[in-house]
């Protein structure tokens, strides 16, 4: 009884405690309602940056660094495994791979996809409190992330489902209504072009260079339409155009020019805004192409980057990763990527012959009547595209203004055998008994990690600012997305294609001018296809464009056939020596001899079957109306 | 009451270990299911590491329920394969992008119980017949010859005599290689039977070697993989 009264006693007290504080209006202190976050431009902003965040990456500086030694540009030393550290160059698989994996570039992420389409309802839905220009710009910047995903989506996978609104299970027991089959290939590129038409006015954003503005989302359409382009042409030209059944992958070859023209079309309305131009702020041409990547102030080439800051902890360790052994600030890492042979020899030479290095041995005897004897080891690099130094350390150059010394051994003349006798060092930084170098502190080495394997390194986007190569500072140079360089290109091969040469040509010159060539230096005779070809390959190396152009080329299985004997699916080096040759003129002089790599051991292989990416099983298995991609 | 407490709550974790204990530690497989790949009942060669076979065990469980994952069987260079499986009843998908027409949507079912043999027939674009090897050691020179029999409708690309001082050969495997491209053969598009000459094929450093490898591959347009004959031992001294 006693119990009950006290209950009883409770139970009013509390009804009418809760009463007076009103705690059925109480707003809960742990949940954000759609109300408050789409009325709000704060959290609206956050979103946004998470979505930027969650775009996909294949190889950049601070994601999937180990992919820019998968291809024909680099390939890895290797690094030591730790459990304790990052490494991402600990795998030196990428070395030897046999083929490429069909699901190695396979992206199906649609959760990104769906989050963006819940944030466009959401603003629809429940902003209220929000001025009309904001909601439209605000809309227009997730339409643009969206268009931005799908566009890495078909370029991997073909056409996929067009998704624009979240899908409502109705717990009825039978999902299938939410199952859509694959759009065309087409069809996705179409949407990404209306979808960028329809916001380009409105997205805002003018002066920002880490938020798209309108000529991001114009740099977008530009190359999203180049590729449509180039799958239309190079698809049907190649011997057994790759289609499926309704042109789900594979395009039409009657659409390639109305889509170089669209491609064009954006170019050109980047290029007469006058918003941008070509980093030009260093007389030393060299150094100006470095700076383009690594200078973010006064950076007029930028378009959109995704920035980072060290001082809230956003950074990456790119330089930790790939900066020379020599001139490490940490004691762990280094020298990730070593660029190859073929990359340098792309480089052409001033007057615009081809980039091939002169007087080059192969490590035999026989090879040596081939050497000529170069008084400095830079001299063999003379007069070559500036964009070769500001791109790759070679031998003879500094970086951070210290010398990088890159020496594999010596050659010690044989008067016995008329002949000389090759010389390494198990160990870098080693003298010979003449005691001058006999292997560089930067090595070459056959086959130690962390040192260069190929005799080069990178320079592209590494940090000069002192300790950012130590774990703990790091980078916070920016990783950028879209820049004028590559409009200028894109805009060059759509002209090219669409047969208007004098246009292509102002456009193609004006890159190669940045890069020490003299104006007008390709003319409408030597302007091919192989030479945009290249030009691409050397403007855009280790800027995630190589694999996907190649693709669209159709060019791909060509050049990376996998057989031991085809040169573009090899990895070259190339080893500086000292010659020494008491009494000789040639003593203190250095030659070079260039092989296949000596860690690589597999060409490069790519596969009919790689050009549309393996759709995963469980996409299958939950979606009878998707179809596999062909080869598979 | 405290005391039985106790004592039911140590029976009943020693229940569970042991119960646990049991449950985890299933038996590894112990059946083998192999065969060859084969075209009227005889094995194709193809690159080691190039195609494979896919084997679904749709009743297999997965926290109870049926969720059927495919295991990817190799096929060796010449031919054969074989998986190490549970006994229970399979399906065998032929993959696309094999040197074979295309046929991945026709599975075959299997039922694995003890050591089974099967094998997976296909129908390759082309067949290479009656190859034969001859080394000139005047000339240091290997000739080859052999049949080609066109079998789908798509075209020759090339054929290629590859020569390695392995047993692994095919078109990531070779020291030396000599390739006819489509152009340069008979017109097989019309003529069912062809004989292609291989010659001035000299394997370089091969002074120093008793023996080489060789095989022939052709390649059909707009197809990855080769279609390989077997792996051939020339003996050169």
């Amino acid at each position: 009884m006693k119990n009950i009264i006290k209950s009883f006693t409770l139970f009013f007290l509390l009804l009418f405690v809760g009463c007076e504080e009103g705690i059925l209006e109480l707003q809960p202190k742990t949940i954000i309602t759609e109300d408050q976050v789409w009325n709000d431009e704060a959290m609206i902003l956050s979103l946004i940056a998470d979505y930027y965040n969650r775009l996909p990456a294949h190889s950049q500086i601070d994601q999937g660094e180990i992919n820019f030694a998968a291809y024909d540009e680099a390939l890895t030393p290797g690094a030591e495994y730790s459990a304790q550290a990052a490494r991402p160059f600990a795998d030196e698989t990428v070395n030897n791979l046999i083929n490429y994996n069909y699901n190695r570039w396979t992206l199906w992420n649609y959760d990104l996809i769906r989050d963006i389409n819940l944030a466009i309802e959401g603003i629809d839905k429940y902003a209220t409190k929000l001025s009309p220009k904001v909601k439209l710009q605000f809309k227009s910047e997730f339409r643009f992330l969206r268009a931005y995903n799908y566009f890495e989506i078909v370029k991997r996978m073909g056409g996929v489902p067009i998704v624009t609104e979240q899908l409502i299970y109705d717990f009825r027991g039978d999902p299938s209504y939410l199952a859509s089959p694959r759009n065309k290939e087409e069809e996705v590129y179409d949407f990404i072009a209306n979808e960028l038409d329809a916001i380009k006015e409105h997205i805002g954003n003018e002066t920002s260079q880490s938020r798209a503005n309108k000529y991001a989302v114009l740099a977008l359409k530009c190359r999203a339409m180049l590729y449509a382009g180039s799958i239309a042409k190079y698809n049907n030209l190649s011997t057994v155009p790759i289609s499926l059944p309704g042109n789900i992958v594979g395009i039409p070859a009657s659409r390639a020019n109305a889509y170089y023209q669209e491609a064009l079309d954006a170019a050109r309305e980047i290029i007469l805004s006058g918003n941008y131009q070509l980093y030009n702020n260093n007389p030393n041409l060299g150094e100006n192409f470095f700076e383009t990547f690594v200078k973010m102030q006064n950076n007029r080439e930028v378009i959109l980057a995704k920035q980072f800051n060290s001082a809230k902890g956003i950074k990456h360790d790119w330089p930790y990763e790939v900066i020379p052994i020599t001139i490490r600030e940490d004691n762990l890492c280094s020298s990730g990527l070593s660029p190859n042979l073929n990359l340098v020899e792309s480089y052409e030479y001033l007057d615009g012959s081809p980039g091939v290095l002169k007087g080059v041995g192969d490590g035999t005897v026989a090879g040596q009547a081939n050497w000529i004897f170069y008084t400095n080891l830079e001299d063999i690099f003379e007069n070559k595209d500036a964009r070769l130094y500001g791109t790759i350390i070679y031998p003879g150059t500094t970086f951070k203004e210290q010398d990088i010394e890159i020496q594999a051994g010596v050659y010690v003349w044989n008067q016995i055998n008329n002949q000389y006798d090759r010389i390494e060092s198990q160990s870098l930084g080693t003298l010979y008994t003449d005691g001058k170098i006999l292997t560089g502190r930067g090595g070459p080495m056959r086959n130690m990690q962390q040192v260069t394997n190929s005799g080069f390194y990178l320079r592209k986007y590494v940090d000069p600012t002192p300790m950012t190569s130590a774990r703990g500072v790091g980078s916070e140079v920016w990783w950028i997305r879209f820049r004028y360089g590559e409009v200028l290109l894109n805009a060059a091969e759509a002209a090219f294609e669409l047969g208007f040469i004098e246009e292509a040509l102002g456009y193609v010159n004006e890159v190669r001018e940045r890069a020490g060539f003299p104006p007008n230096s390709l003319d409408a005779n030597t302007l091919t296809f192989e030479r945009l070809v290249n030009e691409r390959k050397v403007e855009l190396a280790f800027e995630d464009h190589r694999v996907w152009d190649l693709a669209r080329w159709r060019l791909a299985h060509i050049l990376w056939d996998g057989q031991p004997d085809t040169k573009s699916a090899n990895i070259y080096a190339l080893y500086p020596y000292r010659i020494v040759h008491p009494g000789s003129p040639n003593d203190g002089k250095y030659v070079f001899d260039k092989f296949i790599a000596p860690k690589f051991k597999a060409p490069r292989f790519y596969r009919m079957g790689n050009y549309y990416s393996e759709i995963p099983q469980n996409v299958l298995d939950a979606n009878p109306l998707i179809i596999k991609n062909p080869f598979h | 009451m405290k005391k039985h407490k106790f004592l039911s709550t140590a029976i009943i974790t020693s229940f569970i270990i042991f119960v646990g204990c049991e449950f985890d530690n299933y038996n590894p497989p112990t059946s083998f299911l192999s065969g060859n790949v084969v075209y009227n009942g005889i094995p194709v060669g193809v690159r080691s590491g190039g195609t494979e076979l896919e084997l679904w065990e749709y009743n297999w469980k997965s926290s109870g329920i049926i969720s059927p994952a495919k295991i990817r069987v190799q096929i060796s260079q010449n031919g054969s394969y074989s998986a190490r499986l549970f006994d229970g009843d399979y399906k065998l998908v032929r993959v696309a992008g094999a040197p074979w027409i295309n046929n991945n949507t026709d599975t075959i079912s299997v039922t694995v119980k003890g050591n089974t043999k099967l094998d997976v027939p296909v129908v390759p674009y082309f067949i290479i017949t009656d190859e034969v090897f001859t080394y000139d050691p005047n000339n240091s020179m290997i000739t080859s010859s052999c049949n080609v029999d066109k079998i789908g409708t798509i075209n020759i690309e090339s054929l290629t005599l590859y020569v390695s001082f392995t047993e692994f050969v095919d078109a990531n495997n070779y020291v030396q290689s000599h390739t006819l491209q489509g152009g340069d053969l008979d017109d097989l598009s019309t003529i069912k039977t062809n004989t292609i000459t291989l010659s001035n094929v000299t394997p370089y450093n091969m002074a120093s070697r008793e023996f080489i490898f060789a095989r022939i591959g052709v390649k059909t347009l707009g197809v990855s993989e080769r279609l390989y004959t077997p792996v051939q031992k020339i003996v050169l001294n």
